[in-house]
């Protein structure tokens, strides 16, 4: 019998076959059983076989050299694009990179991405070092502003100003305002607050100036205009018509600040910083420690009381 | 029993000085139960960082005497700091050949211990380009809860230059032990400790769980996956 074009050899016991099926590998069943049998239960998928990084199972004695012996390239210093802040030399990285060199200074440098993270001009991509009290002043400030908010919604849900359907929508904004985690959820919530499509909406349409403006106050409301007003109106509480086109009741977000400066970024705008190896006063002014007896602690050590002055006019400049 | 290729750990060393960028494979596995060798291999590594910045973070409550530098040069290890400051390394005032090594350290108050390794890690994320050593990572991520914050410092490891080298008696509950490109699997008790150290290598299988097993004291199984790779290879021998 001559082989055609489509037969192949059993992966068993070499015989040749045509297979029925283009993807065959064994003759018939008593040769894919007995494969099957002979196959290793610990690679039952043959791995060992066909991954060139499995261990050579050799013994140490009989170990050739490797693969990456006798020739091992050791990593040097290298040559970066940054360069000397005081020749302007091209510096030079260590084998790791974490630290540079000059070689015309012969003096180490601190690598410029390290200190970017404290520069003053800092932009949205670069870094910036979050300390304890940054994520604290942050907490606090979410707080804050959930605060706010609820109050707002608890206000509106009190006056009876609402309408009737919307009354459920503000009971789950502020489930949702307590359960906020970050202020972009408070932003998206005020936003949605203010959209016509989330059904937030004054019980008369006369209501509407009234309501927006207390919500952009972010003021109590006035509760003069309600006693002023007939709230007993059931046929208004029962009018199908739903009132105005898209009445909104705006929600703010509580926004009132812009985040307040760190002791570290006031130490940077003056051009200081602080040792920690230094008595008193820990503010190094061009690399001399001031150590002043001091009793004013900041963030990470010890200042005097004027340079402690000069500090709180920084941030208080900042956020002023 | 079977055994692997062999070498000698100056070797291996030449091969993980050679691979050991972050452009290449940043950080290091050492697994190992306590007694293996880990803090005696973490130290032969730190031997091919002489020039680098190194922050080792010991969580340990008390201070761990094995980091004690000989009598005398008490920073060879780098010197002891409660917390780290900003541009740490700037003034070369710790510890190591150029004083660029630091050791952050841990106190009985677990939580005061975990605020102050938060905040080391936060430096180490924002500024990068530091060989961090986390000794025991297990404690860290798991006891002090920092599991996010150790993985978003590995992640900085080609992007910002953070390598990393951690430390491991378990292989639960290990932050970024998947982002060992080099794992050092030690002398380990017991068949899940074995099968744990195998995984870590990309074994499966009860012969290679075994060869995890036979690793005596201060033996290792070197395995990283980088160009040339020889495969997981024996290695014996101390510094």
């Amino acid at each position: 019998m001559t082989a055609g074009p489509a037969d192949r050899p059993c992966e068993h016991c070499g015989a040749v076959f045509t297979p029925r099926r283009s993807d065959a590998r064994y003759c018939g069943s008593p040769c894919r059983n007995a494969a099957g049998r002979a196959r290793s239960r610990s690679d039952p998928i043959g791995s060992a076989k066909r991954a060139d990084k499995t261990p050579r199972l050799i013994t140490a004695d009989t170990a050739g050299p490797l693969t990456w012996d006798p020739v091992i390239e050791p990593r040097h210093a290298y040559r970066t694009a940054e360069p000397c802040p005081d020749c302007g030399e091209p510096l030079w990285a260590s084998p790791r990179g974490t630290w540079r060199a000059c070689g015309p200074c012969k003096v180490l440098v601190v690598p410029p991405t390290v200190s970017a993270p404290y520069s003053v001009a800092q932009d949205a991509t670069q870094r910036h070092v979050v300390s304890q009290r940054d994520r604290d002043l942050a907490a606090i400030d979410l707080a804050r502003r959930k605060g706010i908010m609820l109050a707002q919604l608890d206000q509106l849900a009190a006056s009876g100003r609402l309408h009737a359907e919307a009354v459920p929508v503000a009971e789950w904004l502020a489930v949702q305002v307590r359960n906020a985690t970050s202020g972009t959820r408070l932003d998206e919530l005020a936003a949605l607050a203010a959209d016509p499509k989330a059904g937030i909406r004054p019980r008369h349409r006369w209501q509407l100036a009234a309501e927006i403006t207390a919500g952009q106050d972010d003021q109590d409301y006035d509760d003069q205009d309600l006693d002023d007003q007939d709230y007993e109106d059931d046929q208004d509480l029962d009018d199908d018509d739903p009132g105005p086109p898209a009445p909104r009741l705006a929600i703010t977000a509580g926004r009132q600040q812009a985040p307040t400066m760190t002791w570290a970024s006031a130490l940077t705008a003056n051009g200081w910083r602080l040792s920690r190896l230094a008595d008193g006063c820990q503010v190094l002014d061009d690399g001399r420690a001031c150590g002043t007896e001091t009793a004013h602690p900041i963030t990470g050590g010890l200042v005097c009381g004027e340079h402690y002055a000069a500090l709180a006019a920084t941030i208080t400049g900042r956020t002023a | 029993m079977t055994a692997l290729p062999a070498t000698t750990l100056d070797r291996a060393l030449s091969r993980a000085g050679s691979i050991w960028h972050p452009a290449g494979a940043p950080h290091h596995l050492v697994y190992g139960q306590t007694g293996a060798g880990k803090s005696t291999l973490i130290k032969a590594l730190l031997g091919l960082c002489s020039c680098e910045r190194v922050l080792i973070l010991d969580p340990k409550p008390h201070p761990d005497p094995v980091w004690d530098g000989p009598d005398g040069d008490p920073l060879a290890w780098g010197r002891p700091v409660t917390e780290v400051s900003p541009v740490l390394g700037g003034e070369r005032d710790g510890g190591g050949p150029f004083g660029l090594w630091y050791r952050l350290t841990g106190t009985p108050d677990r939580a005061a211990t975990a605020r102050r390794f938060a905040a080391a890690l936060a430096v180490v994320a924002a500024e990068g380009h530091c060989v961090l050593v986390l000794d025991d990572v297990r404690e860290i991520t798991r006891q002090l809860r920092l599991a996010e914050a150790v993985d978003s410092a590995l992640n900085l490891g080609r992007s910002a230059g953070v390598l990393a080298i951690l430390s491991a008696t378990e292989t639960g509950y290990v932050a970024g032990r998947a982002q060992a490109a080099q794992a050092w699997i030690g002398h380990t008790s017991g068949l899940p400790a074995a099968r744990g150290g195998a995984e870590l290598l990309g074994w499966r299988g009860a012969e290679r769980q075994d060869v995890c097993a036979a690793v005596a004291p201060h033996e290792w199984i070197y395995g990283e996956s980088q160009p040339g790779s020889a495969g997981p290879v024996l290695v014996t021998g101390r510094p």
